[in-house]
């Protein structure tokens, strides 16, 4: 069996198990006796997709926007410079693609008893492997008081406003949440545990949540582990208004070390060169980072604001990188207009780097140079600063299926922002639509 | 002759709606054994949102919907969850998608409401119309009211449905 049978195979057994577990619970839920006031449904499925498509218009600029800026990377082939938003694969060019934003999704949920339930949620991106379904979550919960549930198991890291329902195209009011914060950690799942706490305080709510385990980002090139990972969010709740703020803290590691054979002869030089404190700098394995976030939802009558801030603090050469979106909207009957300001910067440039490079710029400058584009190639997209806004329009067709139509201007105020390379014209433009339902 | 037969038929095998113009009022209703004896809109709202799963006292509290295309339903939307038809459609697609909280019990008619909050301690529900209505009922012994919202405009809507 040669690797693309092999690779064919394994997908179309994910595909049968998937269909046997759909069949399985229709069973299921159809076997329980009919019972006028039994509450908990033995198992609810339920499901969401979303179909969208974009493109920019950003034009090559072969040579570079900046030739003294070393992140401003040429784009000697003349390619289409592609807005790939530090996602690690492709998001749009020129050409209309229909891959970023499709994708479908099955949820189903197990009462197990009046405390215990098990969740499943399984996931499939246009984007990746051709729409092979992913097991995205399965966790356990097991109420401990009514207000009290421990889970445990693989779920959504809960950092964000948005982070637990990402995916789901129709719980908010853009195509994707704004880039500029929400690729601010890159990992979306967590393998843990967790405790979900809320009670009425006065005429607010107050839910927190403690969460403690592991998570890993996976490129084509490298993968990102993330260890010891422990955090908490806090949410008030009133009538109109949700005040949220989450913390995180955790160990990162990256496989391979060395990325390559380059880059394992760069570190020997710097080795051979005395430069020790200088290769432990830009090894960012062992290295701990810290994440805040701040969000604000308000809404009266018609009208809407959110707002969310981030901020990831690193050790070592890692960029700290601080994001922000303000979104106001307004609803009219099925239409729901809105605009959207985010920006996204580094904030240690000029600290991050070790004295020692200095030093080395001196006594061997090329080494220098070598070791500055490593890092820089290292963090990618992450050493930029850009800003966006964008104006879209929503349109509810059903109680289950929206519409959304978004143009963005995205501003490279340092950089190539998130394009792959260089572009042209610092302003460019992205054209996205997108039709999201449930069922 | 053949109507008033057909009309008896009707009373013997369907459900009767009674209608008013009369102001009617929202009720919340909990089963006469809860110990709790008054909640807050605020306290109402963060049950059926599920934002809370627990009355005042800490024990767990089962909300019942209406269906959301009842005047009752709207009428508790607008009175109780400040939310309109949108808004709480995109709140309970977060809540079903987050596996967080559970979506309320929806049952057909108030009537069934009655009943089902009746015979379940922990449940709570709600209904539009006339104390008088829900007095008729032989489950209304062990039904409590713990918050009346009066309504502002008339509705000509069938108040509590009888099923047979």
């Amino acid at each position: 069996m040669n690797q693309t049978s092999s690779h064919s195979q394994s997908k179309s057994n994910s595909g049968s198990k998937l269909l046997t577990l759909i069949g399985l619970t229709f069973l299921i839920s159809n076997s329980f006796p009919a019972n006028a006031f039994s509450f908990d449904k033995p198992v609810q499925l339920s499901g969401f997709l979303s179909f969208g498509g974009g493109l920019t218009d950003a034009k090559a600029f072969p040579g570079g926007d900046d030739p003294n800026d070393p992140e401003d990377e040429a784009n000697p082939s003349e390619d289409t410079p592609r807005y790939t938003a530090g996602s690690g694969h492709f998001i749009l060019d020129d050409t209309l693609s229909f891959d970023q934003d499709t994708k479908a999704g099955l949820q189903l949920d197990f009462t197990i008893d009046e405390k215990t339930s098990a969740t499943l949620q399984f996931i499939s991106y246009a984007y990746a492997n051709n729409f092979q379904a992913n097991l995205s979550w399965a966790y356990i919960s097991y109420s401990l008081i009514p207000d009290l549930v421990f889970r445990g198991g693989r779920f959504r890291l809960p950092i964000y406003f948005t982070s637990d329902y990402l995916d789901i195209g129709v719980a908010y009011t853009w195509i994707t949440p704004p880039t500029e914060v929400y690729s601010t950690i890159n990992m979306s799942n967590l393998t843990g545990v967790d405790l979900l706490y809320s009670r009425q305080v006065g005429n607010w709510v107050w839910a927190t949540q403690p969460f403690l385990g592991t998570s890993k980002f996976e490129r084509d090139d490298f993968q990102s582990v993330f260890k010891n990972l422990l955090g908490i969010n806090s949410s008030l709740n009133q009538e109109n208004i949700q005040l949220r703020i989450a913390y995180m803290k955790y160990e990162y590691s990256i496989q391979p070390w060395p990325l390559g054979n380059n880059h394992a002869l760069l570190i020997q030089q710097l080795l051979d060169a005395g430069m020790t404190n200088l290769e432990e700098n830009i090894n960012p394995n062992g290295s701990t980072t810290e994440f805040l976030t701040f969000g604000l939802s308000w809404h009266k009558n018609r009208w809407g604001v959110q707002t969310e801030w981030a901020k990831r603090n690193n050790t070592r050469s890692l960029p700290d990188i601080e994001g922000y979106y303000i979104t106001l909207l307004y609803q009219y009957r099925h239409w729901q207009p809105h605009i959207t300001f985010a920006a996204r910067k580094e904030l240690n440039e000029s600290s991050r780097f070790h004295p020692d490079l200095a030093q080395l710029s001196i006594t061997s400058p090329l080494l220098a140079t070598f070791t500055e584009t490593l890092i820089h190639s290292a963090t990618n997209i992450e050493d930029n600063e850009i800003e966006s806004i964008t104006i879209g329009l929503t349109v509810s067709f059903s109680d289950y299926m929206i519409g959304k139509f978004e143009l963005s201007e995205i501003r490279n105020i340092e950089s190539t922002g998130f394009f792959e390379f260089a572009t042209k014209h610092d302003k460019n433009h992205i054209l996205k639509f997108a039709i999201d339902l449930t069922f | 002759m053949l109507s008033a037969s057909l009309l008896s038929l009707i009373v013997a095998c369907y459900s009767i709606p009674s209608y008013s113009q009369e102001k009617a009022s929202l009720y919340i209703i909990i089963n006469i054994n809860n110990p709790v004896e008054t909640l807050t809109t605020q306290e109402v709202r963060a049950i059926f949102l599920s934002m809370v799963n627990s009355y005042p006292d800490g024990k767990r509290a089962i909300p019942i919907n209406l269906p959301s295309n009842s005047l009752a339903n709207k009428a508790f939307m607008e009175k109780v969850l400040y939310k309109n038809k949108r808004s709480l459609r995109t709140y309970w697609t977060r809540l079903l998608f987050t596996g967080r909280g559970k979506l309320p019990t929806v049952l057909k008619q108030p009537a069934d409401i009655i009943k089902a909050v009746s015979q379940t301690q922990q449940a709570i529900g709600y209904f539009v119309g006339g104390l008088e209505e829900l007095n008729s009922y032989e489950e209304s012994n062990n039904i409590m009211v713990v918050m009346t919202i009066p309504l502002e405009s008339p509705i000509e809507t069938p108040l509590i449905i009888k099923t047979s």
